[in-house]
């Protein structure tokens, strides 16, 4: 640097024209709960149970308790116990322990009836251990409602 | 004369009111203009846009506890943010932020403003005595030695604009102006900012508060209230230093169309607000290098521009 721009203070002048521009331009914050992130198509978020419509017209649950989600599982947090044989075999109790997954997603991939899907649902915050264990009602219902939202 | 006396109160009250006023958002306005300077959006939940934060702060400082340490002083320590805002606020006394709107018209308004701009160290330098901790009375020492040196370079970059004006009235310094005082005094004007800077301790030059070495400085064991008061004092030397700039080189009230006080204003804000730029872009001076463009660089500036501004003046007027 020469002695005149040193003297006219370039420098100082280059940084005070970045932090210039930059004081116009949008800030990038999101202000959560007021505004949402969107996640992406791929996101993996909260486990989710599926429904399907039989021949007879009722709603089941897919889920036919063969327990290859519980095998796939590496952080082990799957507890299926099924009743009924063939057709009618349904799980009578299914439990995935939120605060042990690692929503790696294999226990999707690993089901052979697409019973599982991973949501888009990321505030799954709660206040105590139990209620990060999800059974079978729990899983079925629609996250969306559970979403935070801002009060004024 | 009692016609008098109260229109000098109510003059009082707007000014002071105002100006405690304009202190207190200040620190909106800062953490806002900062912010943006970072991408970041600035104070935004209370109120619309943040706007009653500067309340918000004031009732959580005004409620707070009142902590003296135990090794304290305890008159000093309750003596000092006293000293330091009540000295700041007294200088708004000869500021005219308009013809004819000053509390008070002194024909030595710049003696006045310099001299008790000097009496403000002295809080900080007791604070920093007082708290009886380590971190403050380093900060304190620090503030003294700053404060004492950069008011020397401080004082000698206005002399250039006194001389051509030939007058210590502030009034009477805006009204010879026909020309603003920067266009002949460039280099003073420049100087003048960095000492106010540093009369001021705001970044680049906050060694006395420096966060990363002395915690807070001297007002390391400050909280609640008597806190407030040094920031309020800060302030409210920061728009001091800035009417000071606006009238001693930018013209003051001077300006077309719009009436008097808007022109101060506006200049003023500007000023203002090139302080808080600069301080979201410039990394902190370490103290040695601080004292040496203090004495080394600064100093025989001002001199050579006093100077050559006399002689200019001997040869433009013909001795």
């Amino acid at each position: 640097m020469g002695l005149i721009s040193k003297i006219f203070g370039k420098d100082l002048l280059i940084g005070l024209n970045r932090t210039g521009r930059y004081g116009v331009s949008k800030p990038i914050t999101m202000q959560y709960p007021k505004e949402k992130w969107t996640p992406y198509p791929a996101f993996r978020g909260t486990i989710r149970h599926l429904t399907k419509e039989t021949e007879e017209g009722e709603t089941r649950v897919r889920c036919n308790a063969c327990g290859l989600c519980a095998r796939a599982c590496p952080a082990e947090c799957i507890h299926i116990v099924g009743e009924g044989k063939g057709k009618d075999r349904v799980p009578k109790t299914f439990v995935i322990d939120f605060s042990r997954c690692l929503y790696c997603g294999l226990c999707v991939e690993a089901c052979p009836q697409d019973a599982l899907e991973m949501t888009s649902f990321y505030e799954s915050a709660v206040y105590t251990r139990e209620e990060m264990v999800f059974d079978l009602d729990k899983m079925l219902e629609d996250y969306s409602k559970w979403e935070r939202t801002f009060k004024k | 004369m009692l016609l008098e006396i109260g229109i000098a109160l109510l003059k009082i009250i707007v000014v002071f009111a105002l100006a405690l006023l304009t202190v207190a958002y200040l620190t909106y306005i800062e953490r806002k203009v900062i912010g943006h300077m970072q991408v970041r959006m600035g104070p935004m939940r209370v109120g619309p846009h943040g706007l009653l934060q500067p309340i918000a702060d004031g009732l959580k400082l005004f409620m707070k506890e009142d902590i003296v340490p135990y090794e304290a002083y305890r008159f000093t320590f309750y003596f000092a943010p006293i000293l330091t805002l009540v000295t700041a606020l007294i200088l708004f006394a000869v500021i005219p932020f308009d013809k004819h709107f000053a509390i008070t018209r002194l024909n030595i308004g710049v003696m006045y403003i310099l001299s008790i701009a000097s009496v403000g160290v002295l809080g900080i330098l007791l604070a920093g005595w007082a708290s009886g901790s380590k971190y403050p009375i380093l900060g304190g020492l620090r503030s003294a030695a700053q404060m004492l040196s950069y008011e020397i370079f401080l004082g000698f970059s206005i002399i250039g604009a006194l001389m051509i004006s030939g007058s210590l009235d502030l009034v009477k310094i805006v009204e010879s102006q026909h020309v603003w005082n920067i266009v002949y005094q460039p280099v003073a004007f420049v100087i003048y900012i960095i000492a106010a800077l540093g009369e001021i301790n705001r970044v680049p030059f906050d060694l006395p508060e420096a966060e990363t070495e002395l915690v807070a400085g001297f007002h390391t064991e400050y909280s609640g209230m008597k806190f407030a008061y040094f920031f309020l004092a800060e302030y409210a030397n920061m728009i001091i230093v800035c009417s000071m700039a606006t009238i001693l080189f930018l013209g003051g009230w001077r300006g077309p169309v719009l009436p008097g006080f808007v022109w101060f204003l506006i200049k003023l804000f500007a000023l203002i607000y090139f302080f808080i730029w600069v301080r979201a872009t410039f990394p902190r001076y370490r103290y040695d290098q601080f004292m040496k463009i203090g004495w080394k660089i600064m100093l025989p500036i001002v001199l050579a521009n006093i100077v050559v501004t006399g002689v200019v003046m001997m040869m433009v007027q013909g001795g």
